[in-house]
């Protein structure tokens, strides 16, 4: 099981990695479907007191599936659709850098996460330092790209982080939390699907940057 | 009756959606609203009723700050529709449905006992009062509405995470874990470099909420683009909500024998957003945005009267009852003050008191409340926080930089908003007079923040005694 767990949590760092570095929105919207699919395997490759994978992870493997690998990638696509924007053009930091300083955060992470002991071994010794790097390049991404979608994109990485850092908890915390907080993130995501739409018919642009006749 | 009161909003908001008229969404969100109030009121009289197993329960502080959050609705809604009545048509569907569900998330956060629970609810109400902000879909408040949602959601992640960070602090060698907040401040064994981390986290997301700086950026767009009746739901209910996250914090960190970690970061943020908010409201030159920054400043008084332990969270607490009520005449005023102006640029704005007298001398008493002059209750309240201060017996640095920034904070408000009341209107303008319905509620809160000064009835005295004693640690 470990092996295929790493795996999983690998490949989510990867892709995370990978959408940091392209320009085209459609692609990092993939990126993100794929790494919420790697995401979702990994509540039914935990080990498990009784070996036998729990409803609770099943559960949280088809509600996972269900909003992140399909439901948010197809709303932001509609979005992108609409909006007829198709690539990042200026991101406020360059791709080569923000690739660098993504690796950078991968660092800090996994010094981080050996600075927090935790109070039992988790499955995979990768969980927490991977959770960390999603959380920060997630925060990466949305201060540094200029697109509106991009930003979102960005906070559903973080929000894959949080995640998979909430799967250390998972014989802890109760159902109902967690399909709060799905709940509460497709909410998000489609409202802030909306917010795009009409920033696209009253600007004409989906750059959040330009945004800016608010100011002190 | 504490499961009405949830559910009734959310049964109102789902009419609202289906019938046609506007004129009667409006009258629903009315009658919805003082019915809310009415249930209130009755559970205070009532013995303390759970739900879900204990899920949900109103305490001391939770009651408070739903008695306070019911108190601006009930306002607002008896405000409203005289101030829509003097917009421009826009249906008001997705308005008053929105409201509707904002009203029954808050009273949720303020019933949650689990905080997981606490931060689905909290959220909930952030997504709730996005379409709020976007009501009179211009440009401007598109984009408040955007960096609102884009820099809540940010913070409540980081909420998230601290919660998550706590969980794991309480686990035990069995590996059990809870977030029931009475476990949590019940001698629940936790461990200390995941709490530090955890109140961090939870600082910084539920500070973000609060708009505490330098996490504040959303705020002064959002309560200037936003129509001021919400401007005054979001400061006054909202961001109490936010209170509450980081009281409950406190009260853990104190239980667990860290009430000095907690208080260092808590000062310093209390300090930091009332020095923020001096300087941005010298020379701040639209009303709305002023109203922003003051209230950055009162969340940093909120979060500064915390760090004092339990003398310090009993000015906060009356504090935060204070500032609501403040906020909602502040807002309402400033409702009416855009209606006849068109604007709330300060430089356009002048004689308020001779073109509308009602409002003008709303804003006057709005103001003088906010200074925190006597016999106003945030007088009361900001001298309670101001003593808990100087009689820590620590350093005089903390209250003499809060008596500093409250100084620079009382002339830069008064430099703003005396010209914009008092001086010559435009010539040939006659004075009006305004209808009762968008001048009664500001004048009820101004009253009530008035009556907090000189009397706070004992129910309420005990519940905030109640409250902040649970930062006395174990």
């Amino acid at each position: 099981m470990t092996a295929a767990l790493d795996l999983a949590l690998v490949l989510a760092l990867v892709l995370c990695v990978a959408s940091l570095g392209t320009s085209r929105i459609g692609a990092a919207i993939r990126y993100f479907s794929f790494q919420a699919a790697a995401v979702a395997m990994v509540p039914l490759l935990l080990d498990t007191k009784s070996g036998d994978i729990s409803p609770h992870a099943w559960i949280l493997f088809a509600m996972t599936v269900a909003l992140k690998v399909v439901g948010v990638p197809w709303l932001l696509n509609r979005s992108v659709r609409e909006a007829a924007v198709r690539t990042e053009v200026e991101p406020l930091i360059g791709f080569g850098l923000s690739l660098a300083i993504g690796g950078g955060l991968i660092a800090l992470s996994f010094a981080l996460a050996r600075q927090l002991p935790l109070p039992q071994k988790p499955s995979s010794d990768l969980l927490v330092p991977v959770a960390f790097s999603l959380l920060m390049i997630g925060l990466l991404l949305i201060v540094s790209r200029s697109k509106a979608v991009t930003q979102v994109v960005g906070y559903l990485v973080m929000e894959n982080g949080i995640f998979l850092f909430g799967l250390l908890l998972i014989e802890a915390l109760p159902y109902l939390v967690e399909l709060g907080v799905l709940l509460d993130l497709f909410v998000a995501v489609f409202v802030m699907g909306i917010v795009i739409f009409h920033i696209n018919r009253e600007f004409d642009h989906i750059d959040s940057h330009q945004l800016d006749s608010l100011k002190d | 009756m504490l499961a009405t009161l949830l559910l009734l909003p959310v049964l109102a908001a789902a009419i609202s959606l289906l019938i046609g008229r506007d004129r009667a969404r409006v009258q629903l969100f009315r009658v919805v609203a003082f019915a809310h109030l009415a249930l209130v009121v009755a559970i205070w009289r009532a013995p303390r009723e759970q739900l879900f197993g204990g899920y949900l329960t109103l305490d001391a502080p939770g009651l408070l700050v739903l008695s306070l959050a019911s108190v601006l609705f009930a306002g607002v809604a008896a405000y409203l529709g005289g101030y829509l009545a003097r917009c421009e048509e826009r249906s008001l569907r997705i308005f008053v449905a929105a409201l509707l569900v904002f009203e029954a998330a808050i009273s949720l956060v303020t019933a949650c006992q689990h905080l997981g629970l606490f931060w689905v609810a909290i959220e909930a109400a952030t997504l709730a009062s996005a379409p709020l902000l976007y009501f009179h879909h211009s440009g401007r408040a598109l984009e408040a509405t955007w960096k609102y949602l884009i820099v809540s959601s940010v913070g409540v992640a980081l909420a998230l995470l601290g919660t998550m960070f706590l969980a794991v602090a309480a686990n035990d060698a069995s590996g059990e874990t809870t977030l029931w907040i009475r476990d949590l401040m019940a001698g629940q064994k936790l461990s200390k470099p995941w709490l530090h981390a955890s109140f961090v986290l939870m600082l910084v997301g539920y500070g973000t909420k609060m708009g505490l700086a330098p996490m504040h950026a959303w705020k002064p767009d959002a309560y200037g683009e936003a129509p001021p009746p919400v401007a005054a739901l979001l400061a006054g209910a909202l961001t109490s909500c936010g209170f509450l996250a980081l009281l409950r914090m406190t009260g853990i960190c104190a239980h667990a024998g860290e009430a000095r970690f907690a208080s260092s970061l808590l000062m310093l943020l209390g300090l930091v957003s009332m020095g923020v908010a001096a300087v941005f409201i010298l020379g701040q030159s639209d009303y709305r945005r002023l109203l922003a920054y003051s209230s950055v400043e009162h969340m940093g008084i909120l979060v500064f009267g915390l760090g004092f332990g339990v003398a310090g969270a009993q000015g906060a607490l009356l504090h935060v009852l204070n500032n609501a009520l403040n906020k909602g005449v502040m807002f309402l005023a400033a409702g009416n003050v855009l209606q006849l102006y068109g604007t709330t640029g300060t430089a356009r704005i002048s004689g308020v008191l001779q073109r509308a007298p009602a409002t003008g001398v709303l804003l006057l008493v709005g103001l003088f409340a906010a200074l925190g002059l006597p016999p106003f209750g945030l007088f009361i309240s900001e001298f309670t926080i101001l003593r808990a201060a100087i009689g820590g017996g620590a350093s005089a640095w903390p209250a003499t930089l809060y008596l500093v920034f409250l100084a620079i904070i009382f002339l830069g408000m008064c430099a703003a908003v005396l010209p914009m009341a008092q001086g010559e209107g435009r010539a040939g303008e006659p004075s009006i007079r305004e209808p009762l319905s968008t001048t009664l509620p500001p004048a009820i809160f101004a009253l009530g923040a008035l009556l907090l000064g000189v009397y706070v009835p004992p129910p309420i005295a005990r519940a905030i005694e109640a409250a902040a004693l649970q930062l006395g640690g174990g």
